[in-house]
């Protein structure tokens, strides 16, 4: 079992075990109360994991480990690659936020934060029903704990055991599908699972019930219409930083998931799950849009928009396959992936200025202590504007492309109710604009309440600059991510 | 680098220089580097014109570069007989609207005067584009800088009309995002013009195609009955916003008209020329009574840019040479006399804070120097022959006549409402005697506003009295268009 | 003031006018500036038989009735208004309607003024408030954001914060699903 290859497809993930145990014990030594050694060490690890993963990912080669139990291909690769850079930047904003809050004592914020990103590794280049699963249980589990950081904080709390009570239902559902499926295929390994559905031999029925079980908890891992209810309380009562560390890296991890269990394998029942996925898809775009527009809280605000962000990534994703054959799959699924991607890098932007507005003792998580904001510091103002512009869809920024791939594969499919459905998705975003640009009317037009600077400290501020050069620069410039995408996903279908 | 990327990215990197540099303690350094951007980006406009051959229909000054492998989008830059005279008349407005707020702008001018030139670079590049998802992008990215302008400067009800306009307009964009996906996948993954121009569709295809870039094209003109952002916008946007809104972006979508749904959907645009003709003569005849009974004047003159644009959709749906080069000729016109109203208004608004008519009588006798310049400009909305507003307008009323005597007999009467609006206005703001202690006070246009006023006279004068300058380099373009029009798309 | 130059004009006029009324009218001396298409106007030709001369010409005119008349209005109106005013005074009381015609210039003016202009402006104001204001900024623009944000106030109500409705609804979505894509869609 612990062959060569093996143990290649998994030195990142024993790198970032490894440590993540060493980090725990040597952050019982640290005594600053900002964790500064523990904090470096940590983002040490993950750049490290980081480039090996980009390597792992540009050398093009698909191996198979642990008895076929783990799959090291260019998608995942690159998917874990972007995780861990997300889970960096998400470190390098938190860290000033929880220091204030009395959350970094004992700094299982970044323990749990490396557990976290481990158990998103396990998912997506999971290749066998239980390793994807001990995946979700270890990035859930983790993500539990991380929510409920602070513990005399009342909302955090119960924003904990709305997670904890509505995920393990969810995980529920998902295990209960795999199952079924694996009742039904007599294995737990993917490839097996698909050849056993593309042979015909099982039987329909028993496929379907154990198909909608796992798409249920992969709906609710994504956030979507009607699995999504936790997502505006969790991210609302959860800590800013750790609103933030759900809603970024795990996203990549579900559409990994996502990826892994219904392209690779239940690709011939692709007509059924694309038919969920289109009424998952269509409510989360109503609903999502609709709701967040009479949001007072950005955190709120920004779940709502994540609800409708997530129904864009799945139109992309139930183009994949038209009248049987999977010609437009590839361009589909990198369309989608291409999406989740610059979605994180938003999220991170936009979380990354509400992080440093809320640095000046008071939980600033209402729209209008963005007020004014552009008189204040129109740097951070521009940043937030541009992240908003982005998720809005509004060129020459990322998140126009992201839009304008997913329409592609959803008009090319050369289905006239798609067609329609394109129309419908767009006329949901133009209600998203609304509430995109509300915030930047606060920042830009409104005068400010308060007169005081925003102080950040240098590396937030450079990291911060960064991302926001990155979404202007991938949308003046969206060709190389989308071939990476596309490569990958090229390659992830042709084995 | 090519002279049509130099006329895009320089004023933008202007801009973007302009916005890094801070404080408002700046404000003199800020508008010299500004004006310099401005002369800079107008003066690399000039080549265009003394460098372009008349003779010829082809696209010039053309550069094609891949741009986005994935879906094949290029950087396909070039312009034509049509498209030439509007990026000269961007960069010349830019100017003029960066002399103009010399003054006027206090807050935060680097964002102001930065707005405004990535704003200019933006226009020029959907005026050159000849990618279908490059001109979307240059398009809708005009949005956003317009939104800050009216939001940021605007006056008491500025965050009503600048969501109205910016959702207004991206209401249309979005379906016309999805046309042009839809072309992409029906040409077998291109977004190029010209392989758009050359594909043959069904009739319901067209007829989609023809209504979704109706959709973003009539509420940029605007047309009747998506026109009612125009007049919320206009009143609440500062002096220089309303001069580059209805000088220049109301273009956007005209020439959106001649570049993409005539060529693109001939059928179509034949099928429904009755129906694109009716709406054009209602936004002339209805808009022009509705202009009639306005107390602001900026309300006033909103509207009354709707009325000649009015004019420029008449003119390219009765397929004619005199209908297209007049609809052309009438969008510069229009764009010259439009600014020139809104910066007019603007000198009369900086020194009383009132748009309202009943504020004001008789400023002639305390501004006689710029109540000349008022009454030249207001001619020339009236379409006055000898100045900018007529050349176009009587161009498009013969090729209307020749088409059909009544819908010639309809746009006419244009002229008649025109006059009607425009010399009331002026006789009940300027004429007579001095009305209240308002007017009394009144000081007369100093040096850099006699500047503004001077160069746009020139201009409307100079269009007026000499306008082949103007309709010499569209003629081979425009015979072109139609003869491409002329022929059925439908597949056999 | 003006008599004595108008005298002096008026003299070279007649000179001039005798001496070269024959050749413009009947000679070359606008030949290359102006044609007359002799077939389909033939008056000048007609008209060049009958003159052969400018003394003919000018005395033609006392031998035609509209000149007799036209000084017959001169000296009528002389008589009427500068000798005895009574008459034009008695025309004005039997004629009182002719005469307030004729004074308000067949009432165009009132025409133009009340019907054109004041029903212009009252189109105009009824297309502004009926039309733009009316129907297309209340009936369409401002009513679907009010629509809209009325749908949102409804949807936002539905997250209300209890933990057993989420879990039911995530239940009743799974069960919906379950229904449809397993029994019905077999």
């Amino acid at each position: 079992m612990l062959d060569q290859i093996s143990l290649i497809t998994a030195y990142p993930e024993m790198l970032l075990f490894g440590m993540a145990c060493v980090i725990a014990i040597f952050d019982l030594g640290v005594k600053t109360p900002l964790r500064g050694a523990t904090y470096g060490l940590t983002l040490l690890t993950l750049a490290v994991v980081a480039v090996l993963e980009a390597l792992y990912a540009s050398g093009g080669a698909t191996y198979y480990g642990f008895g076929n139990m783990v799959v090291s291909d260019s998608m995942g690769n690159w998917l874990k690659c972007f995780a861990t850079v997300a889970v960096m930047i998400t470190l390098v904003y938190g860290r000033p936020y929880a220091a204030q809050r009395d959350m970094l004592r004992g700094g299982e914020l970044f323990t749990l934060s490396l557990m976290s990103l481990l158990g998103m590794f396990v998912m997506i280049s999971g290749n066998n029903f239980l390793v994807i699963y001990m995946g979700l249980e270890l990035l859930t589990l983790s993500s539990y704990a991380l929510v409920a950081l602070r513990r005399d904080d009342v909302a955090a709390t119960e924003a904990a055991i709305k997670y904890f009570v509505l995920g393990a239902m969810a995980s529920g559902f998902l295990l209960y599908g795999m199952s079924m499926l694996y009742g039904a295929t007599g294995s737990l390994d993917i490839t097996q699972v698909f050849k056993a559905i593309a042979s015909g031999h099982v039987q329909h029925q028993v496929l379907i019930f154990g198909l909608v079980f796992i798409a249920c908890g992969l709906a609710f891992k994504l956030g979507v219409v009607p699995f999504h209810m936790w997502i505006p309380d969790v991210y609302q009562g959860a800590p800013t930083a750790i609103t933030l560390m759900i809603g970024g890296a795990p996203k990549l991890a579900a559409f990994g998931m996502t990826m892994r269990l219904l392209v690779e394998g239940m690709l011939p029942l692709a007509i059924d799950w694309q038919q969920m996925l289109l009424v998952l898809s269509v409510g989360s775009l109503l609903l999502g849009n609709l709701a967040a527009i009479m949001q007072t809280n950005v955190k709120r605000m920004l779940a709502f928009s994540t609800i409708s962000q997530m129904g864009f990534v799945l139109l992309g994703l139930m183009s994949g396959v038209v009248n049987g054959n999977t010609l437009h799959a590839a361009n589909a699924y990198s369309s989608s992936m291409f999406y989740v991607i610059t979605y994180v890098l938003t999220t991170l932007a936009a979380f990354g200025v509400l992080l440093l507005l809320s640095r000046e003792g008071f939980e600033s998580e209402e729209i209008s202590d963005f007020a004014g904001l552009n008189q204040r510091s129109p740097l951070y103002a521009g940043i937030m504007a541009i992240a908003m512009f982005s998720l809005a869809g509004i060129p020459p920024l990322a998140g126009f492309y992201a839009k304008l791939s997913v329409l592609q594969a959803l008009i090319a499919t050369g289905n006239q109710a798609y067609l329609y459905l394109s129309v419908f998705a767009v006329m949901m975003s133009l209600i998203g604009a609304f509430y995109y640009l509300r915030v930047v009317k606060v920042m830009y037009f409104d005068a400010p309440i308060t007169a005081s600077n925003v102080v950040a400290g240098t590396d937030v501020r450079v990291v911060l600059c960064l991302n926001g050069a990155l979404i202007v620069l991938l949308g003046l410039m969206p060709g190389g991510l989308m071939a990476l995408c596309a490569r990958s996903v090229l390659q992830m279908l042709g084995t | 680098m090519g002279l049509l990327s130099l006329a895009i990215w320089v004023p933008i990197l202007f801009g973007a220089v302009l916005l890094a540099l801070g404080r408002d303690d700046q404000a003199g350094v800020v508008r010299w580097i500004a004006l310099i951007g401005a002369v800079v980006s107008l003066l690399i406009t000039v080549p265009l014109y003394t460098g372009f051959v008349v003779d010829s229909a082809a696209m010039q000054f053309v550069e094609n570069m891949l741009w986005i492998e994935r879906f094949n989008v290029r950087y396909h830059l070039g312009v034509d007989g049509i498209s030439l005279w509007l990026i000269p008349l961007t960069a010349f407005i830019t100017v003029v609207v960066v002399i103009s707020a010399w003054e006027v702008i206090t807050e935060r001018v680097n964002q102001y005067m930065g707005a405004f030139l990535i704003l200019s670079g933006l226009m020029i590049g959907v005026f050159s584009a000849l990618d279908g998802m490059l001109f979307y992008v240059f398009f809708e990215a005009t949005l956003i800088p317009m939104y800050l302008i009216i939001g940021i400067w605007g006056g008491p009800n500025k965050i009503y009309a600048a969501f109205k306009f910016f959702l207004y307009t991206l209401m249309g964009s979005l379906l016309l995002l999805i046309a042009l996906i839809y072309l992409y996948t029906q040409s077998g993954g291109s977004f190029d013009l010209a392989v758009w121009y050359a594909l043959p569709l069904s009739g319901k295809a067209q007829a989609f195609i023809f209504f979704a870039f109706l959709a973003a094209f009539a509420v940029k003109v605007p047309m009747w009955p998506v026109h009612t952002w125009l007049p919320d916008v206009h009143v609440e946007a500062p002096t220089g916003g309303s001069a580059v809104l209805a000088a220049i972006m109301l273009k956007l979508g005209a020439y959106g008209f001649l570049r993409f749904s005539l060529p693109i959907a001939p059928d179509a645009a034949h099928e429904y020329a009755g129906v694109m003709i009716t709406l054009s003569l209602i936004a002339v005849v209805y808009v022009g009574l509705v202009a009639m009974v306005q107390q602001d004047m900026k309300k006033l003159v909103a509207y009354s840019s709707v009325a000649h644009m009015g004019f420029v959709t008449l003119g390219f749906f009765i397929f004619s040479d005199l209908g297209v080069s007049g609809g052309i000729v009438q969008m510069i016109a229009h764009g010259f006399v439009s600014a020139a109203m809104f910066l007019s208004i603007g000198v009369l608004y900086d020194r009383v804070h009132s748009r309202e008519i009943a504020s004001y009588g008789g400023v002639v006798n305390t501004m006689p120097k710029f109540a000349a310049f008022a009454l030249l400009f207001s001619m020339a909305n009236c379409g006055l022959p000898g100045t900018a507003g007529f050349v176009g307008e009587w161009m498009v009323i013969l090729g209307a006549v020749k088409y059909n005597f009544w819908i010639g007999f309809a746009a006419a009467s244009a002229l008649i409402f025109g006059a009607a609006y425009t010399l009331w206005m002026f006789k009940r703001v300027y004429l007579g005697p001095v009305a209240n202690h308002h007017v009394k006070d009144l000081v007369d246009i100093n040096a850099r506003e006699f500047l503004v006023m001077a160069l746009l006279a020139i201009a409307v004068l100079y269009m007026g009295i000499y306008p082949k300058l103007f309709t010499d380099v569209m003629d081979t373009s425009v015979t072109q268009l139609l003869k491409q029009i002329a022929i059925s798309k439908l597949p056999v | 003031m003006v008599t004595v130059p108008l005298v002096l004009l008026a003299i070279p006029s007649v000179v001039i006018g005798f001496m070269t009324v024959m050749p413009m009218l009947f000679g070359d001396f606008l030949k290359d500036a102006i044609t007359v298409n002799g077939a389909a106007h033939p008056a000048m030709a007609g008209l060049a038989q009958v003159i052969h001369g400018p003394t003919e010409l000018a005395l033609h005119a006392f031998s035609t009735l509209p000149f007799w008349l036209a000084l017959s209005g001169v000296v009528v109106a002389w008589y009427m208004y500068m000798i005895n005013p009574a008459v034009p005074a008695a025309f004005k009381r039997v004629l009182q309607p002719l005469y307030t015609v004729l004074e308000n210039k067949y009432y165009l003016d009132w025409f133009n003024e009340n019907v054109l202009a004041r029903g212009a402006r009252a189109l105009g104001t009824g297309f502004w408030k009926a039309g733009d204001q009316g129907l297309i900024e209340g009936g369409v623009v401002n009513a679907s954001w009010k629509l809209v944000n009325l749908i949102s106030k409804g949807v936002k109500l539905m997250q209300t914060g209890y933990l057993y409705h989420y879990a039911l609804v995530m239940l009743a979505g799974l069960f919906l699903f379950l229904t449809y894509f397993v029994w019905l869609a077999k």
